[in-house]
């Protein structure tokens, strides 16, 4: 049986699902058991406990009119909303809500691309558009801009860039949230609000110009519950007409510290994609000695992880680098890393990469040309096209997964300093963590930044492959990285309280000013309670206490 | 755990997967009438098999291997146009993904198997009540691939009790030598 929404009453419950049917028609409103379970997390931690969040009921509007109609309607009945764009958020909660009871608002029925401009750059488009639809959209009409894809591409564009997802190409698109630019949202008291230049009628430059005039509250839709979205614009990455790749190898473990520094310097002055670090040293990891150098408690002596390099003749790190642009702009940048690496770390030699007229051809995408291990999971990714083979990660064997475990399916990534000695601090910290954890070591000095964001770096875990220890592994990870100043940026509804609460200074002023925020923009507390640790007074009580989760 | 090499020799099937179904015959069933999609996992023979059969039956078969994009892109296009009922034979992931797509597309799941293969023999586990697994025990057919996709391709016309749609959080446990089957319907075959 379904579960009832807190403090609504049967009756009350009833005559809302009436309504909400009224609003969006009957076969659009679900209430079946079996329909609910659809919107259940499969990778929550707490799944088949008494803590799961379940939805009371489902509802999928197809305009923004039906979307009014249904946050009248939960106003007048004080019921609890979560929207949801495709709800594929997994490792983040999926579909479900934070507060159980909730109904579930599934806008993918409204799955318009309202425009694509690609002279100007940007984009429009409705929640339920998932990257799939977007790459097709542009594909048809042989558009010259690029998406920037999540990691399995079968969710939403907006729903990605409202949980701040990531991708792999420049910078600035790469950062799903950094690329908005315009939105329109339904606001608890059911008023369609547009942000920026959307708010000045006849503008053309809503796509263009994200701020308008006045203090810009886009910021607030992210990982927030002020209103549900149902329009959000993008800035599109022209289509770049060349792609080339190369290889740096460094030799020595403190070598990380130069590199980061040049790698900061090309991709701030927007010469380079996204990097991807590895460590050459983990063909050593058979070996019992090298193997305790690496997960030595306390952090990974240099010394040591240098002579086992010398001895076998390997490398310490290998960063590869990708360039977009015209064919001589690519060669020009690489060249020039090449110059910088070569005056700043002795010993760096490279390796040359591709060098391909984009699009690339499918033989192209499928087989790398190149005698260096380059993510390529991610190639397709990398030229903005969506693609589902992350997938392999899952549980499956595949070159992203070998041994075939089944790996846990939550997200932890922390923030750190684009700094070699923050990466090996990171490593330090978390590599000590899984000790006490009682948990396999990851091999944390090897352990290598991803550069997803503009100006962090995030760190990346394997979690155990069970719900209870994930759930315990990841409030001491949050715990632990806060301590060091490594915040975690993104969530699972059940430890979204608890990360919002390592946001502390100034007493949880950032916290209290949210929910100051929402008590006044939604007093009946309908609207997504507890999204981003930020709940309603109405709701209050129902914020995550860790004392009492022992 | 199915030998590849052996299945690559036999040479089954291979070509009846590369591309739209051939109908051989006239059929008042779903996949007669070109109303059932049918995936198949190439690398495993009884997939192959149960492909086959399918097309045999007129199903539109897809095929895959372990990059599931080309199927998911091509099924999310297909089910946007056309609610008609998704079958198939292949694994557990390929299941996760296939079926929350054809949610989406207003699809519920009224059968899953699990069938852990060993060459010929298999052991079968079946969840749900329409009738694929009385089919695979009575059938004719020399192999439960084969059964499997006639099985599955007969009940895609059934209709289906709303009480008997298949709870959504269900896998398999993660044994990757397993492989799943399994039946979608479009919600209107599910009487309230």
């Amino acid at each position: 049986m379904a579960e009832l929404p807190p403090n609504v009453s049967a009756e009350d419950f009833a005559s809302a699902v009436r309504e909400f049917a009224d609003a969006v028609g009957e076969d659009w409103t679900f209430t079946s058991d079996a329909d609910l379970a659809l919107y259940r997390d499969p990778y929550s931690v707490m799944r088949g406990t008494e803590r799961e969040s379940l939805a009371a009921a489902a509802v999928a509007p197809a305009s923004v009119e039906e979307v009014q109609a249904i946050v009248r309607t939960a106003n007048r009945y004080k019921t609890p909303l979560f929207p949801i764009s495709t709800g594929k958020n997994y490792a983040y909660g999926g579909a479900s809500a934070n507060l159980n009871g909730s109904v579930i608002v599934d806008l993918k029925r409204m799955n318009r691309i309202l425009r694509v401009d690609e002279d100007r750059y940007f984009a429009l488009v409705e929640p339920g558009v998932s990257y799939f639809d977007m790459y097709r959209y542009i594909q048809e009409r042989g558009l010259k801009v690029w998406l920037d894809v999540a990691d399995v591409a079968w969710g939403g564009l907006v729903g990605n860039a409202l949980d701040r997802g990531m991708g792999y190409t420049m910078p600035f698109f790469r950062e799903h949230a950094n690329a908005i630019c315009g939105v329109e949202v339904v606001l608890p008291n059911g008023e369609v609000m547009r942000t920026g230049m959307g708010a000045m009628p006849n503008a053309d430059t809503w796509q263009e110009y994200r701020h308008g005039f006045g203090p810009d509250p886009a910021g607030l839709f992210p990982q927030g519950n002020f209103g549900i979205v149902t329009k959000m614009g993008f800035r599109l990455m022209p289509q770049p007409e060349h792609y080339r790749t190369g290889l740096i190898r460094v030799p020595r473990r403190n070598d990380l510290i130069p590199a980061i520094n040049q790698v900061n310097y090309l991709s701030d002055s927007n010469m380079l994609g996204e990097v991807f670090y590895e460590s050459p040293l983990r063909a050593l990891l058979g070996e019992t000695g090298f193997r305790e150098a690496v997960n030595r408690r306390g952090g990974a002596d240099p010394a040591v992880l240098d002579r086992h390099a010398a001895e076998a003749g390997l490398d310490a790190w290998q960063i590869e680098l990708q360039f977009y642009g015209p064919e001589a702009s690519c060669l020009a940048n690489w060249e020039y890393a090449k110059e910088r690496f070569a005056r700043e770390i002795p010993g760096a030699s490279f390796v040359e990469g591709e060098s391909l007229s984009v699009p690339l051809s499918e033989e192209q995408l499928l087989n790398p040309a190149t005698n260096f291990r380059n993510g390529v999971w991610h190639r397709k990714a990398s030229q903005g096209i969506p693609e589902m083979s992350a997938w392999s990660l899952v549980s499956t064997r595949s070159p992203a997964n070998p041994e075939g475990q089944v790996v846990a399916h939550a997200g932890f990534f922390p923030l750190i300093p684009r700094s070699g000695e923050a990466v090996f601090r990171a490593q330090q910290v978390f590599g000590d963590a899984f000790a006490d954890l009682g948990l396999p070591p990851f091999n944390a000095a090897l352990s290598t930044p991803l550069a997803w964001t503009m100006f962090t770096y995030q760190m990346v875990f394997p979690l155990p492959d069970d719900n209870e220890q994930v759930h315990r592994a990841l409030l001491h990870l949050i715990d632990v990285a806060a301590e060091a100043g490594f915040g975690d940026y993104r969530s699972p509804p059940f430890h979204q309280d608890h990360v919002a609460a390592t946001y502390s200074f100034g007493d949880n002023a950032l916290r209290r000013f949210h929910e100051t925020l929402k008590d006044a923009i939604d007093p009946n507390g309908i609207l997504a309670p507890g999204r981003g640790g930020i709940w309603p007074g109405v709701y209050r009580e129902f914020r995550y206490d860790r004392d009492s989760d022992a | 755990m199915v030998d590849r090499r052996e299945f690559m020799a036999s040479g089954i099937a291979v070509a009846a997967l590369a591309g739209e179904a051939h109908a051989l015959s006239a059929s008042t069933t779903a996949a007669g009438q070109g109303q059932l999609v049918f995936v198949a996992d190439r690398r495993f023979r009884a997939a192959c098999r149960a492909a086959q059969e399918a097309t045999a039956l007129g199903a539109k078969c897809r095929a895959l291997s372990s990059d599931l994009t080309p199927v998911y892109e091509w099924l999310d296009q297909y089910l946007a146009e056309l609610t008609v009922p998704v079958a198939g034979l292949a694994t557990r992931n390929t299941l996760f993904a296939l079926e929350r797509l054809s949610w989406d597309r207003g699809l519920r799941t009224v059968y899953r198997g699990i069938h852990a293969h060993d060459g010929e023999a298999a052991r079968h586990e079946h969840f749900g009540t329409v009738s694929i697994h009385r089919r695979l025990d009575a059938d004719g057919a020399s192999d439960w691939g084969t059964a499997l996709g006639r099985g599955l391709t007969l009940a895609a016309a059934e209709t289906v009790h709303r009480n008997d749609v298949l709870n959504s959080q269900w896998l398999p446990a993660a044994d990757d030598t397993s492989l799943v089957s399994w039946l979608l319907i479009p919600r209107r075959q599910v009487a309230r």
